[in-house]
């Protein structure tokens, strides 16, 4: 796999310019690792140590202390369901379910063709307008078990 | 029947607002050509004392002093950082400055920069908020080129860069001294105080961190200053708030109001349209998920910073959750308890192993396995709420404690139809693990 | 700082009013009040987290509790430590700490040694609240030295914050979040540190424990010898923790001593004591007869070692014996042995370099003492702000002074590091890469700078300087000028420079060469401390400065007072074994087929000589040669005093009784002097130093008891002992560049290894297993132009020998050169080529 100071040496560039003390680049870099390649894999944060000069264990540390960076591949679609109060509320238990039934994985798991994958979440700041749910970080309001077929009709 | 009142929120809905111009032409961008020609640091600092203005992130402390704490003439970068972490469970009120009305945001933010002798700004978002950390850069950029940030800005000699960064799905980044740890490239490890931010931030140089709406309040004090806002609400919550209005109510929504015109119960009926169904309200968290829920009867209260901690319970971020009568207050205490378990740093031990205790315990009581003596067990964990590093082992204390303390007889009733309910001890103690 | 600088405060602790200066923290003035905080995540040598929040203490007028390990003392503060409050909340961070602990404290190796255990019974609960499922995490393999178990783990983060600040490179990290958390390294992967198994002291609880002493036994089983590590020439003091029912050494800890190592080991010289415990130790002595050998009891050995070397002395005199004894014996040891050499046996050929070709007899070394030299590198590394390496790997030589110059970079100080490969301490250096061979040259290059930079040098200089011409230096060394006048430039802008020299460059083919003119860079650059020129030479076997103290030299006795005639040293040694001058030749301790460069000559020489006495706890490949073999005891089971690379000396007292069948070396020399007639009759340690401080003037006024358990610096050797003079220089500098002869276009460069399976690392299998597999290194271009890929098999050849080997392909090695890291157990590499002319060919 080309590392990305190889595939996109600009962009590598670019972020460690942004700060005064190169380190802070650490959660740039792990997002450009998932933009790259998918998911933010061990090649990318050995790689991500060596630009920062520290060690793959304290990029681990880091990459796994963050909920939304994918250590392992996600699905073509990955469903983060916000599972929180206000949406728990108004119907998030029973819009969970019906993903899970529908998609035939749970949370935390990708189905096997790879399409989907399926995270139930935190609050996600939508709580005006739960139920909600973000596909591959697209937020969608007021989903319920009902609408949530159209949704996922849609996707490719 | 009480009326919103928009400053914040005044310029939405008008066309390209997203844009320099779209922003200008709706009067946007002048308290910033005021601060800088027309103030001093000082006197805008001076302006946002005399507002009044307390933070919005939860813990309301008064702005205008928090500035007045970084050193004169320090020779490390000063830094500000807009806390846009919005995770407090029910809180969704910043981003709709961010998405709808950037620039209130960046006019805000050079102009606390200026005030506090910064040239560096900071915007910590959280990682969810794709779309808004797109406009705020794109936003950014655009001011960049308008000359409004920069070098020089609007040829009054002030120098300063605003940068985003995007966090990656941690709660805990929104405790100020967790962002800086983030920001600094770091697990988001709160840090012990003192010392404090002010005198030693993110990179060990002082630094402000502010919510976003309280940076957005800015330009509308050194617009109509400081006294107008303090005109606004009551002694000690003035000017206008953003209310997060969510659960059980027909209308939810983000409504801006000055506080003291109404009380909470107002509120909930008047802006949220009643109970669906028109069910009765058995709860209500009135300031985001860390703050004691209020029974029903206690929501007569006005809404106001000072009366609803007098009633035990804080504004905080001005979140209002809303649960009728249908809901089961064990369920939403362990859905609470989970949360902060799951957010929980794990850097100190009352929090990291408090939260897990939590969990463990209500779950067995919502499972039908409480024991008798759950309860006071319970509120006997509440106990270390001060002996952790950072608040959030208080934020994870409070709402267990208030479901279990208001609550109690739905707690207890669980256990006594329980496994365990019958007898005066358990049988076996279920040592597993 | 002045006397009137120190700020102190005055507070109030549980009643006690206690005097600190400013920044003590709390917990800190509280200890020096006598009242102990119980605590688990703060360690004074470590960064500060507070994280544990065992520590917290109550403060008048602070409303919260707040942790004593982060709290400066403040003046009029009144703290208490017992208060209810503080009782209340320990009691409570206890139970939380225990609720997910196993109880495994039956099975746990830290049984004994538990600070939850010790705490739990103080402060906590007398019964457990907590009745669900306890967390459990996954246990990985990090390696053959460490056991983590992290269901015991309470995260209190010493050992990451240790290996990141201290003795590695972050290799631990906390993985996941919240009570997800767990200790763990990248990807699971084995821990590959120098300095891990200091967190299996860290650690407060039984999470990492030695996975070396594991299951083999209870702490409370185990004994403590103060003792010093023998693995290298720092001499770090340890505790051999042995059970004297197994006659085992089960663990090595630290012994704390500031002025040497602090409470720091190395994994070298941890883990490496079941070499003690070793099967393979020989219990007999062995007598070699037509070929077969027959074990013996020792009055028939000793009687056959006195007759073998009476009849010598009487056939052919005393000089045709010879001795030769390896540098990490006692001081007691070497000095017998030199003593039963010369004054029973009659010679002066005696020898301790057994690892070098020897040309003259004042060497590196000597030249050093004789230019008047500290040579005390830990104490002038504390005092200097900048500190230049030249020709040492360092990490791969003297683990625990690299730890130390890590914490000296960490300070602030400057560290130029010029050798010939990156290093693994390359990160904290200013790096400077010559080439292999060039260490003199490189010396030469920055002195051509430094005297640049200054205006001018001595006469002294000047000469030197027009033997070692710029260009012959610059090119020999393969370095830019630029490059040089930086390393020199560093130098002439320190306020307390010093500069230490590596066995490569000092002990080198042009060792000579490199001390005169690492000298003459101090000399220009005016770097005297109270007389003594601030250059430290760094030999690596432990007890290389007591054996030149107690004088294991040809030309030099005790304390270095000339001897009248000369005798022989290694290789004229070894020659004279091989034209027949010498007929009996002793060896102790020494390896010499290992060790010394040239196999093929050492085998010959051995092979000729009438009579060979080998005398070593492990028999190896040269004992295996012997006429008589003698087993020694190991360190571990004799009282002895070893004089580290700075001049301390230090006791190492037994743990063990001897193992049946051996002796201590001490005692053989003892015995073989009583049994020759000589008077010598057995005598103790103490003794023996006795002796010795009477014969060493460095030594005098020193005995057992005064050296006490911290060890004693002795003074460099007089100027008299050298009448004044430096050794001549070696040839011009211009002689190195010796060129590749046609055939052999390679030059072999013998890398170092901490983790190799040299001499006794061997006998200790965590060190084996360790150890990495030897493989030739060579520069991508080379590799490119040869058709190679890494992990092909190749064929070294020299003019002396071949060995095959794997290739790895890395620009670690320079353009023509082919790197062999550590010791090479198929074919010696001893065997391929020698060490002036180290070229070689790549057969495929
Ligand atoms: C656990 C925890 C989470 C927090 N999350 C947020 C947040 O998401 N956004 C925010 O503005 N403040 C948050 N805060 C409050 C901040 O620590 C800080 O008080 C605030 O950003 C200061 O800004 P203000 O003075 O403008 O309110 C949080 C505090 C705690 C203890
Ligand atoms: S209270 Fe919780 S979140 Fe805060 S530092 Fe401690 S473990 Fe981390
Ligand atoms: S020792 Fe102070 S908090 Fe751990």
């Amino acid at each position: 796999m080309p590392s990305m100071r190889e595939t996109c040496p600009e962009k590598v560039e670019d972020i460690l310019r942004r700060f005064p003390q190169r380190k802070s680049a650490s959660i740039p870099l792990l997002y450009l690792a998932w933009e790259v390649y998918g998911y933010v894999s061990p090649e990318a944060m050995e790689e991500i140590a060596e630009i920062l000069g520290t060690s793959p264990a304290d990029v681990e540390g880091i990459a796994s202390f963050y909920t939304m960076f994918p250590l392992k591949p996600l699905g073509k679609h990955h469903i983060e369901v916000c599972t929180n109060i206000s949406c728990h509320l108004v119907g998030a238990q029973p819009l969970m379910s019906h993903l899970e039934n529908r998609l035939g994985i749970k949370s935390g798991e990708r189905t096997e063709d790879g399409r989907f994958s399926l995270q139930s979440v935190e609050c996600l700041a939508a709580c005006a307008w739960a139920p909600c749910l973000h596909v591959n970080g697209k937020e969608y309001q007021k989903v319920t078990a009902e609408n949530v077929d159209e949704l996922l009709n849609s996707l490719d | 029947m009480a009326q919103e009142t928009r400053v914040l929120l005044e310029k939405l809905g008008t066309p390209d607002l997203l844009t320099v111009k779209g922003y200008r032409a709706a009067g946007g961008y002048q308290s910033l050509e005021k601060a800088l020609k027309e103030m001093t640091p000082e006197r805008i600092i001076e302006e946002v004392k005399k507002s009044s203005l307390q933070g919005r992130g939860g813990a309301a402390f008064p702005t205008g002093m928090k500035w007045s704490f970084i050193p004169k003439n320090s020779p490390k970068p000063v830094y500000l950082c807009c806390n846009a972490d919005e995770s407090e469970p029910g809180t969704c009120k910043d981003r709709v400055i961010i998405d709808e009305n950037p620039h209130l945001l960046i006019e805000g933010m050079l102009i606390s920069c200026f005030a506090i002798g910064s040239h560096m700004g900071y915007i910590y978002i959280r990682g969810e908020f794709h779309r808004g950390a797109q406009i705020l850069m794109m936003a950014i950029e655009e001011a960049r080129r308008e000359g409004l940030i920069g070098k020089n800005i609007l040829g009054s000699g002030f120098d300063c860069e605003l940068e985003v960064y995007r966090g990656a799905g941690a709660y805990i980044c929104g405790e100020e001294t967790g962002l800086l740890t983030s920001l600094e490239g770091q697990k988001g490890y709160p840090r012990n105080k003192p010392p404090f931010p002010a005198i030693s931030g993110l990179y060990n140089s002082p630094t402000i961190i502010n919510n976003v709406e309280t940076l957005a309040a800015v330009p509308s004090i050194i617009e109509r200053g400081g006294d107008w806002f303090k005109s606004m609400g009551s002694e000690k919550s003035t000017g206008t708030k953003l209310l997060c209005l969510s659960g059980h109510v027909n209308k939810p929504g983000v409504y801006e109001v000055v506080l003291g015109q109404m009380t909470l119960r107002e509120f909930i009926m008047d802006f949220g349209g009643g109970i669906p169904g028109g069910r009765k309200i058995k709860g209500v968290i009135p300031g985001g998920s860390s703050m004691p829920v209020m029974r029903d009867e206690d929501l007569d209260v006005k809404l106001t910073y000072e009366d609803i901690h007098a009633a035990g319970s804080s504004l905080g971020s001005g979140a209002i959750i809303v649960m009728d009568e249908t809901v089961d207050m064990v369920e939403m205490c362990l859905l609470l308890a989970h949360f902060y378990e799951h957010e929980s740093c794990g850097q100190c031990t009352p929090c990291r192993e408090g939260t897990r205790w939590f969990v463990q315990v209500v779950d067995a009581i919502l499972k039908g396995e409480g024991h008798p003596g759950d309860c006071d067990l319970l509120l006997d964990i509440c106990r270390s709420e001060f002996t952790s590093i950072c608040p959030l082992w208080v934020a994870a204390v409070w709402p267990v404690r208030a479901f279990v303390t208001k609550f109690r007889e739905e707690f207890e009733e669980k256990i006594r139809n329980g496994k365990y309910g019958k007898k005066d001890q358990p049988a076996a103690m279920a040592m597993a693990g | 700082m002045s006397q009137t600088d120190v700020q102190t405060v005055t507070l109030t602790i549980d009643g006690k009013e206690v005097t600190v200066p400013k920044g003590t923290t709390l917990i800190e003035a509280a200890r020096q009040g006598g009242v102990f905080v119980p605590h688990y995540c703060y360690d004074p040598d470590l960064s500060i987290v507070a994280s544990c929040r065992l520590c917290l203490v109550e403060i008048e007028k602070v409303p919260k509790l707040q942790p004593s390990c982060s709290t400066p003392a403040a003046d009029g503060q009144v703290v208490f430590t017992q208060s209810e409050k503080v009782l209340d909340a320990r009691k409570m961070q206890m139970e939380f700490l225990l609720v997910q602990h196993p109880l495994d404290c039956p099975v746990c190796d830290q049984g004994g040694e538990c600070k939850l255990q010790e705490y739990s019974r103080n402060h906590g609960y007398d019964d457990t609240r907590f009745r669900f499922k306890r967390r459990t995490f996954a246990k990985p393999d990090i390696g053959p030295f460490i056991d983590l178990e992290r269901n015991r783990c309470i995260l209190c983060s010493r050992c990451v914050r240790f290996l990141d600040e201290k003795g590695g490179n972050a290799e631990l990290a906390v993985i996941n979040r919240g009570n997800r958390s767990f200790i763990g390294t990248f990807q699971e992967k084995p821990l590959r540190g120098d300095f891990t198994g200091n967190i299996t002291d860290l650690c407060p609880v039984g999470a990492l424990t030695s996975k070396v002493t594991r299951f083999r036994v209870r702490v409370w089983e185990l004994k403590d010898a103060p003792s010093v590590c023998t693995m290298c020439s720092v001499g770090c003091n340890v505790n051999l923790q042995h059970r004297n029912r197994t006659h085992e050494i089960l663990r090595i800890t630290p012994r704390l001593n500031s002025d040497v190592n602090h409470r720091w080991l190395c994994d070298m010289g941890r883990f490496g004591f079941d070499q003690f415990n070793s099967a393979e130790r020989r219990r007999a002595p062995e007598i070699r007869e037509n070929g077969e050998w027959r074990e013996t009891g020792w009055a028939e050995a000793i009687g056959e070692v006195v007759k073998r070397l009476k009849a010598v002395r009487e056939s052919h005199g005393g000089a045709a014996a010879a001795g030769l004894i390896g540098p990490r014996q006692s001081n007691e040891a070497l000095f017998l042995f030199q003593q039963f050499m010369r004054e029973i046996v009659g010679t002066q050929n005696i020898d301790h370099r057994t690892e070098h070709e020897i040309k003259a007899n004042d060497d590196g070394f000597l030249t050093s003492l004789a230019l008047g030299a500290v040579n005390r590198p830990l104490e002038e590394a504390r005092r200097a702000d900048v500190i230049a390496l030249v020709g040492s790997d360092l990490p791969n030589e003297l683990p625990i002074l690299r730890l130390q110059m890590r914490e000296h970079s960490r300070a602030g100080k400057k560290i130029l590091l010029a050798y010939n490969r990156p290093t693994r301490m390359d990160k904290e250096c200013g790096v400077f890469r010559y080439h292999p061979g060039g260490d003199a040259a490189f010396l030469a290059a920055v002195l051509h700078a430094v005297v640049k930079e200054k205006g001018g040098a001595s006469d002294d200089v000047n000469a030197l300087l027009g033997q070692a011409g710029r260009d012959d230096a610059l090119k020999i060394a393969q370095i830019d000028e630029a490059k040089a006048a930086g390393f020199a430039q560093a130098l002439v802008a320190a306020e307390r420079p010093v500069l230490m020299l590596g066995e490569d460059a000092f002990a080198g083919p042009r060792g000579v060469e490199a001390v005169r003119l690492a000298a003459a860079i101090l000399d220009t650059l005016g770097a005297r401390h109270d007389g003594a020129l601030a250059l430290s030479l760094l030999p690596t076997p432990v007890n290389a400065r007591g054996a030149a103290d107690v004088g294991c030299y040809p030309h030099r006795g005790p304390g270095y007072e000339p001897v009248g005639a000369p005798g022989r040293n290694t290789t004229e040694i070894l020659r004279g074994c091989i034209d027949g001058s010498i007929q009996a030749l002793v060896l102790f301790n020494t390896n010499l087929l290992e060790e010394y460069p040239d196999r093929e000559f050492a085998q010959k020489a051995l092979q000729a000589v009438p009579t060979l006495i080998v005398a070593d706890a492990f028999k190896y490949e040269t004992g295996d040669m012997a006429h008589v073999f003698l087993p020694l005891s190991a360190y571990s089971e004799e009282d002895g005093t070893y004089t580290n690379f700075g001049g301390r000396v230090q006791r190492a007292q037994r743990a063990l009784p001897q193992l049946d069948g051996t002796l201590a070396a001490y005692q053989l020399l003892l015995a073989l002097g009583e049994r020759w007639g000589a008077g010598w009759r057995q005598i103790r340690t103490p003794r023996i130093f006795e002796f010795i401080a009477q014969a060493v003037k460095q030594y005098a006024g020193l005995s057992w008891d005064t050296l006490g358990g911290q060890g004693v610096t002795v003074p460099a050797p007089p100027d008299e002992a050298f009448s004044g003079a430096a050794p001549a220089p070696d040839a011009p500098l211009a002689s190195l560049n010796g060129s590749p002869g046609g055939d052999y276009p390679y030059r072999l460069v013998r890398g170092r290894r901490l983790f190799d399976r040299a001499g006794e690392k061997r006998f200790a299998p965590p060190l084996v297993d360790r150890s990495e597999p030897c493989a030739a290194e060579i520069h991508p271009g080379d590799a490119k132009e040869l058709g190679l890929s890494d992990g092909d098999s190749i064929t070294i050849r020299g003019e002396k020998g071949s060995a095959p080997l794997t290739v790895k392909i890395s620009s670690n090695t320079r353009p023509g050169c082919v790197t062999v890291l550590g010791h090479y157990d198929g074919v010696p590499l001893n065997a391929l080529a020698a060490e002036e002319t180290p070229w070689v060919n790549i057969q495929r």
